[in-house]
């Protein structure tokens, strides 16, 4: 019971050091992109501009593999529900909101941690053990508005685009089905989709996007940034950037659409 | 073990004071690392810090760059305390000194070119053209030509030495830091770069503080040399006045039978063995 106790403590501790973390980059953000551009430091626009192909570019093709494969899938399996009611045509209906509040949002979100998360502690990590980060703070050049800045205004932009197209992918592997395999009507299919789904609904899945863009991009760089030791700190870095992204992503989904509800 | 501690040393040379370290403590948890290190540099002076492994050589040169904080004492470049917690304050200094780090640190995402003109970029208003030039003339002073495009991963451990050193200088500083500058290099390779650590002294007048542990280099560019055992400065001289030091001799020739610096406490092994029984 002692021992179990001291772990929740020690998890509890270890949690409560790493959101510290995030607060001082997440201040060391705002400072760098507002107070400091008035001191004579002005924002790196054109790393963030070269970093926002590797997150937002290279992205776009598992962005597009996962959306449109889940779309497809979902409009099999609510195909099949609603038949059991007469109702299919209102497939497109549950793809339109799905998409656009939920899924788009959520899958774009888990994979960019994944394959943004991963990445940015990776190479945050690997240049702290190479002591890059030291020569930077010996050379007058703060880490955070020279890497984190750039790279974290990158993941903003770049994370909600991706999402955009993962929700268009996909309510068109949702499409490709429903009119393609189960002979709907392709007008019919777009008029159902966009007949219950107002601004509210767009706006709920874009809110969501940005909150999982910060989500992915802080805990990606943070983890980067606290990496100890050599080439096992950057692997457990890299792993715990993914898993806590996921986990964050998934609990701010929930507190996001409760609020929602009840607003 | 009680080691009788050199009074602090006025430095050889007559340059004014750039580092003045006061009383330097440092621990990390419960171990301390350094335990009151007292120590003058001097414009222009070649002061090289000997030491073993893990006796604080590093630490006091991270404290000297301000990459860390010291616990007591103070640590001043150009009469500014280091151990200021809002790092912006530092930046003028940091401007007045350059870094050769262990591992060359040279960012790996960027040319060699671009790892020498960044600094003058961020640090300089000057045109790109001029800025192009610095950086040939960098390379040229370090003895490397036409290696502007390569990325750091393409260069040897010599090649790699010498960018940063061309980095290091870049803004013409006024102090030269070297970590280890040795470190895994061949014998041929360590005394090119000493001989350019040797010339950058004499020509740009700077202050160099080398952390070494390789012996033949540090006799050869030390105008000064002190012997950190155990976080405290245990000798500090001229290399003359060291080679005839009990200590540093042991020090030098590796021996475990050298007087305090190669004596070492065996007694509660058993104990420490069996768990204390």
């Amino acid at each position: 019971m002692t021992d179990l106790l001291a772990s929740v403590g020690r998890g509890g501790i270890a949690i409560g050091s790493f959101l510290l973390e995030c607060a001082q980059l997440v201040r060391g953000f705002l400072y760098w992109t507002t107070i400091a551009t008035f001191k004579g430091y002005p924002i790196r626009f054109h790393e963030a501009a070269r970093q926002s192909v590797r997150v937002g570019v290279k992205s776009i093709p598992i962005v597009f593999l996962v959306n449109f494969f889940v779309g497809a899938t979902l409009a099999f399996t609510v195909a099949e529900i609603l038949n059991l009611f007469g109702a299919t045509e209102y497939t497109a209906a549950v793809m339109g909101v799905g998409f656009w509040r939920e899924l788009g949002p959520l899958l774009t979100g888990i994979i960019m941690a994944g394959y943004v998360g991963a990445s940015l502690a990776a190479e945050i990590g690997t240049m702290k053990v190479g002591e890059e980060l030291m020569a930077l703070e010996a050379s007058a050049l703060d880490p955070v508005r020279f890497l984190a800045v750039p790279r974290l205004l990158a993941v903003l932009v770049m994370v909600p685009a991706a999402t955009l197209f993962g929700i268009i992918f996909g309510i068109y592997g949702g499409y490709i089905v429903c009119v393609g395999v189960l002979g709907q009507n392709a007008t019919m299919f777009w008029d159902q989709m966009i007949e219950p789904m107002d601004k509210v609904d767009i706006r709920l899945g874009m809110i969501k996007s940005v909150i999982f863009a910060s989500i992915v991009g802080v805990t990606g760089l943070v983890q980067g940034l606290r990496v100890r030791g050599g080439a096992e700190g950057v692997g457990a870095a890299t792993t715990n950037a993914v898993v806590y992204s996921i986990i964050f992503i998934i609990v701010a989904d929930l507190l996001v659409t409760t609020f929602h509800y009840f607003s | 073990m009680d080691i009788p501690l050199p009074e602090p040393r006025e430095a050889t040379a007559k340059g004014e004071v750039v580092i003045r370290c006061r009383g330097v403590k440092k621990s990390y948890g419960e171990r301390e690392i350094l335990h009151g290190i007292d120590l003058d540099v001097r414009k222009g002076e070649t002061l090289v810090i000997m030491g073993g492994s893990g006796h604080g050589k590093s630490t006091l040169l991270r404290l000297m760059i301000g990459a860390e904080k010291a616990n007591a004492g103070s640590v001043e470049l150009f009469g500014q305390d280091m151990n200021v917690k809002n790092d912006e304050l530092l930046y003028p200094i940091k401007k007045r000194f350059g870094v050769l780090f262990q591992s060359s640190a040279l960012y790996g995402s960027m040319t060699v070119g671009e790892n020498i003109s960044l600094l003058l970029e961020e640090h300089t208003d000057l045109d790109r053209k001029i800025i192009d030039i610095i950086v040939k003339l960098k390379l040229e002073q370090v003895g490397l030509r036409r290696c502007e495009d390569l990325m750091p991963s393409e260069l040897s451990g010599g090649m790699r030495k010498r960018v940063g050193l061309a980095r290091a200088i870049a803004l013409d500083p006024e102090i030269i830091f070297y970590d280890e500058p040795g470190a895994g290099l061949d014998p041929v390779v360590l005394a090119q770069i000493d001989q350019l650590i040797i010339g950058l002294g004499e020509k740009l007048g700077v202050a160099s503080i080398v952390v070494t542990h390789e012996m033949q280099s540090a006799f050869r560019i030390a105008d000064r040399m002190v012997l950190l055992y155990n976080g405290r400065i245990i000798a500090d001289g001229t290399p003359e006045e060291m080679r005839a030091n009990p200590a540093v001799e042991a020090f030098i020739h590796g021996r475990s039978d050298g007087g305090e610096i190669g004596a070492r406490d065996g007694s509660g092994f058993v104990e420490d063995l069996l768990g204390g029984k």
